[in-house]
């Protein structure tokens, strides 16, 4: 009898033939890539159903699933080359925007005072029977004007139904947007420097990351895709991160070295950065060939010596020494830094928020933009990059459009922002109280919350609830939050997991990515896809836009656009839901290309010698080549859209094309521009004033958001709200010990404009002087998961309900921020508050 | 969690398990298909024939003297009779013998076990999923991770492999293997596959019992 032993003796000789083994079997993939799922209950596959997030404006693609009937789960779509299957936790709770319980499912009509909370439920032809009609009437009476719209987030197929289709035809131009509260200060020093926006950053690429003010790995205007990426380098490749913040953010936290400086003076280090780059010869090499694209003297024939010594001049005074001042960050950090940035290739210069949402955040940006440029790190493989998006062709509706009217509010008051190409939108209701530039009669907001979101909270209420400034205000939400409280009529709006797009949000790999939103489930209730009732709008007032829904829209949109077309259209996105060429590749140095000579000689092309520029002077508002001709390019109105190329040294290059404003094709860090408004050509730095004037017992109020929250659309999310629901102020403990408070502590932050009163979280994480209090809390509607108060129409059928385990919701820091904007962009200057806080 | 002062026998712990796992793997070569001139070199090898004597397997004097062309025809012509066909044959796939068809209810639960497990077929594997040379290799993979959790000193793990092995077993190969084997040793020509087939069996059926005893149990010393 063969014995355990002997079996186990024959194992020890037999390795050796044991070996030779042609195998059958693998290791499967310890995680399998996404895009199926199955039911832990039934083991049963659930329907994925390609869609995409609207969570925040990143609108990742993703693919919800769904189990008898139910949005069940939402993941990553593995498809996707932006997010290359991520996806965050803010796009996994969308479900609980769908099954909100506090969620409005029928049009609902004010029957008390406005803002009292009567409602009456209406049908909708009832709603609008009577909103066509009060429209019908201003159209008819020739004042389209008079109807406001105002949105926060539209985007893609949904801004060009609703802006450049329906309201185009309707012939208002009263329309708001909400930039100027989020990053517009950003994109206008973009436009004024290299054209449109916006900067991408090639984290695939680079081997070192600045950062100033930059919260990416937690919040950004293209979150995953970004955050992704720079994950993979910091992690995967050890590339090196230095961030300049006045808060330790996360993305602080996971840099090589966060770098503790003052509110508002991350221009005057990116300055003295700039002085250490030039005044050591470490322009040398990519910077110094990069020059040549570069508009750094009046005289834009300017040699690459005197754009040198021009730089040169205009820097001396930003030495490291002067900085560290202003900055509070030492002159040899400073220099070693800089000497890291310009000597490490490629490097990416990053920049946000924390940089930009100041007084002087135009030219911070500005600044950031030149350490990019005299280092050669714009638009090369690892540095900073134009974005990419998707371009899809669209129906545009009826050929003749009425000349649209608009009123004058939507920039703020005269000479109060020098350059807002992205308006003042925290003070559109300003405007309105004031009156001077007219008011609405309708005044209708999509997907915004003009009272949350702005500054100086009851300013916005009074306004909005006021029936002698605004006769009649209408809501379009799935929500019952602070502003739908005062409403007249609210129009219940299906979420984005209900609803048809196409989208095209830029790929950080420099090729575009085409995707669409398809409903996941159907509307809930009775709601509808607002896209949907501009049609119906439309077609009550007489001018049919052409196709009856959204749906109808985004099918003709992948039948006309090129690549999508091929691919095989509607029925390929429906089973695919991303579409990218995969011949693409980045356009890495673009700005170097040559223009055609024909493009040159094309009707209508003429040459500007003061610019440099050749433009289609057919495009602009000029009536005549005359008239261009003796205008010039840089003062006839529109004539950017024109733009064709820009000469340089004999060739004309396609250059940096420029947007809203009539820049040349050079990236112009030297803006004449800027010096016609009477302002620095130059990126300069300027203090803030309200900081010059501050008292030792005053403090400086700095905002930020979290990584499970959006700004204001998330906190009726459970889980999420679950997560992050209160949101003491941070201090640190200098700053604790001078106002003699200890941590958990109550106090009373009171600015100009009011007071709020929380507890504080005594932290070295935040420099002293600064109190640093997050968005997304605080609210005192929005549902029982964000205030608890149950909204008018609230259910009671969501079991996890009795399962809200916590109380506190924080407090809104907007009550005491005033709406205050940068003086050349008009961005709204978050981070700029002087606040006094004292035990409470 | 109680431990026997097993941390010495360590090493020598991790070495049996390996030793199973490539006794394992040894046989599932034998059944795989028939042989290779690279295999039956190894098994030409002095010290594999002297342990292969030990068990029992007596290779005959033709694993000595023949020329190695003859040897594997021979080998060749025996397994394609045994286990190919044309012809009556013994099939070996575990629906085959359990069930008397091919692609049985079986054949689906040995896929899904062994799936379930975490490994997947590969891509160009053109058999049938309950084969008994894949049922020992995924043995054999098993109990590559029981040596590797050993070896991490991850108790927990070891006692997971252990378990899905003993499943395994008893759901699956102790099921049919034996008297599959039974089935060969009668009808083999030669005594290879004569006594590889003794050999396989005696071996499952000393593992059918190293699992009943250790069920539920810690893993301990051998």
């Amino acid at each position: 009898m063969t014995t355990r032993r002997d079996f186990l003796k024959l194992g020890a000789v037999a390795a050796g033939a044991a070996v030779v083994t042609k195998s059958a079997l693998v290791a499967a993939d310890e995680l399998a890539r996404g895009g199926r799922d199955f039911s832990p209950l039934t083991g049963k596959a659930r329907q994925a159903v390609p869609t995409a997030c609207w969570q925040c404006v990143t609108r990742c693609a993703a693919v919800g699933f769904v189990e008898n009937g139910r949005l069940v789960k939402i993941e990553g779509q593995p498809n996707s080359i932006r997010t290359g299957g991520k996806v965050c936790s803010k796009g996994q709770a969308g479900v609980n925007q769908v099954y909100d319980p506090d969620r409005i499912l029928y049009p609902l009509k004010r029957t008390g005072a406005r803002g009292e909370g009567k409602w009456q439920r209406i049908s909708w032809d009832e709603a609008l029977t009577e909103l066509a009609g009060r429209l019908k009437t201003l159209r008819d009476d020739g004042h389209p004007e008079k109807f406001m719209f105002h949105y926060g987030r539209m985007k893609a197929s949904s801004s060009k139904l609703i802006k450049s289709v329906f309201l185009a035809n309707y012939g208002t131009g009263t329309i708001g947007n909400h930039t100027s509260i989020c990053e517009g200060g950003k994109w206008t020093a973009q436009e004024l420097t290299w054209g449109g926006h916006f900067d991408n950053w090639d984290f695939d690429k680079t081997k070192f990351v600045l950062n100033f003010g930059s919260n990416c790995l937690e919040t950004h205007t293209n979150h995953i895709p970004v955050a992704h990426r720079l994950v993979e380098a910091i992690a995967g490749r050890n590339v090196p991160m230095v961030t300049f913040d006045v808060r330790l953010s996360n993305t602080a936290a996971k840099s090589r070295e966060w770098v503790p400086i003052r509110p508002a003076a991350d221009g005057a280090v990116a300055l003295a950065m700039c002085n250490v780059i030039m005044s050591e010869d470490l322009y040398r090499g990519e910077g110094e060939a990069y020059l040549k694209y570069c508009k750094f003297t009046r005289d834009r024939h300017a040699t690459t010596e005197q754009k040198v010594a021009a730089l040169q001049r205009h820097l001396a005074q930003y030495t490291p020494e002067w900085a560290e001042q202003v900055s509070g960050v030492a002159a040899d950090k400073i220099r070693s830094i800089a000497r890291e940035f310009a000597t490490t290739k490629p490097a990416v210069v990053i920049s946000y928020r924390g940089a930009v949402a100041h007084y002087n955040g135009n030219d911070a940006e500005r600044a950031i933009q030149m350490l990019a440029a005299i280092t050669g790190n714009m638009d090369n493989p690892g540095g900073r990059c134009k974005a990419v998006g998707a371009s899809w062709k669209y129906p545009k509706g009826p050929k003749e459009k009425p000349k649209s009217k608009k009123l004058k509010i939507l920039d703020g008051f005269k000479g109060q922002a020098a350059l807002p190409t992205h308006h003042m939108s925290h003070h559109v209701l300003k405007m309105i109280k004031d009156g001077s530039a007219g008011r609405p009669e309708i005044y209708m907001w999509y997907c915004y919350a003009p009272v949350y979101s702005n500054g100086d909270v009851q300013e916005n209420i009074d306004v909005l609830k006021d029936e002698s400034l605004i006769p009649y205000t209408v809501c379009v939400s799935p929500f019952y939050d602070e502003s739908a409280a005062l409403a007249d009529l609210i129009l219940p709006d299906a979420t984005y997991l209900e609803r048809w797009d196409w989208e095209d949000m830029v790929s950080p790999n420099g090729v575009a990515e085409y995707y669409i939103r398809q409903p996941v489930v159907p509307p809930l209730g009775e709601t509808r896809d607002f896209g949907d009732v501009c049609c119906e709008l439309a077609e009550r007032m007489g001018f049919p836009l052409g196709f009856e829904s959204k749906e109808e829209f985004v099918r003709l949109s992948c039948e006309m656009t090129p690549g999508v077309k091929e691919a095989g259209g509607f029925e390929f996105m429906k089973t695919q839901g991303v579409w990218h060429d995969s011949e693409a590749k980045p356009p890495y140095y673009a700005y170097k290309k040559k223009v055609k000579a024909e493009a040159l000689v094309k009707d209508g092309v003429i040459f500007d010698e003061a610019t440099g520029v050749y433009w289609n002077w057919t495009k602009s508002k000029a009536k005549s080549p005359e008239e261009a001709t003796e205008k010039g390019y840089a003062h006839t109105k529109n004539a950017y859209k024109g733009y064709v190329g820009q000469e340089i040294g004999g060739a004309v290059y396609k250059g940096y094309k420029p947007d809203k404003v009539n820049k040349s094709g050079y990236l112009e860090l030297y803006s004449e521009i800027m010096e016609e408004k009477g302002l620095p050509p130059l990126p300069t730095y300027v203090a803030v004033p309200e900081h010059e004037l501050m008292g030792d017992d005053q403090l400086i109020l700095t905002t930020f958001k979290v990584n499970v929250h959006i700004h204001s659309r998330s906190a009726n999310c459970k889980w999420l709200t679950e997560i992050y629901h209160d949101n003491p102020a941070w201090i640190n403990p200098q700053t604790s010990a001078r106002i003699g408070v200890r941590d958990g502590d109550l106090v009373r932050v009171a600015s100009e404009i009011g007071d709020v009163v929380t507890k504080v979280n005594v932290t070295p994480a935040v420099v002293p002087g600064v109190i640093a209090i997050s968005f997304h809390c605080g609210h005192w509607e929005y549902g029982r998961y964000a205030s608890g108060n149950k909204s008018p129409t609230g259910t009671d059928d969501d079991p996890e309900l009795e399962r809200k385990w916590w109380r506190a919701n924080g407090v809104h820091p907007n009550w005491i921020i005033p709406n205050s904007p940068d003086p050349i962009n008009g961005q709204h200057r978050w981070m700029d508050t002087v606040v006094r806080v004292t035990a409470a | 969690m109680t431990r026997t002062s097993g941390r010495p026998n360590q090493a020598d712990r991790v070495g049996k398990t390996a030793e199973r796992g490539n006794l394992y793997g040894f046989l599932a070569l034998v059944f795989q298909s028939e042989p290779t001139p690279e295999f039956w070199r190894e098994i030409r090898r002095p010290p594999l024939l002297a342990a292969l004597s030990n068990a029992g397997v007596e290779l005959g004097e033709a694993f000595r003297g023949d020329s190695e062309d003859e040897l594997l025809r021979d080998l060749g012509i025996d397994f394609t009779r045994l286990f190919v066909g044309p012809g009556k044959h013994i099939a070996p796939y575990e629906s085959a013998q359990l069930e008397g068809a091919l692609w049985g209810a079986a054949t689906a639960k040995v896929a899904a076990f062994i799936e379930s497990c975490g490994f997947r077929y590969r891509s160009d594997f053109q058999d049938m999923p309950d084969h008994i040379s894949v049922e020992f290799e995924f043995m054999k993979e098993l109990i590559g991770r029981e040596a590797e959790a050993l070896e991490r000193d991850d108790p927990d793990a070891v006692t997971a492999c252990r378990r899905t092995q003993a499943v395994f077993l008893e759901q699956h190969i102790s099921r049919w293997v034996p008297q599959f084997c039974d089935q060969v040793a009668d009808a083999a020509a030669l005594p290879v596959y004569r006594d590889m087939a003794r050999l396989t069996a005696d071996f499952i059926r000393s593992e059918r019992d190293e699992a009943a005893r250790g069920e539920g149990g810690e893993p301990g010393p051998d």
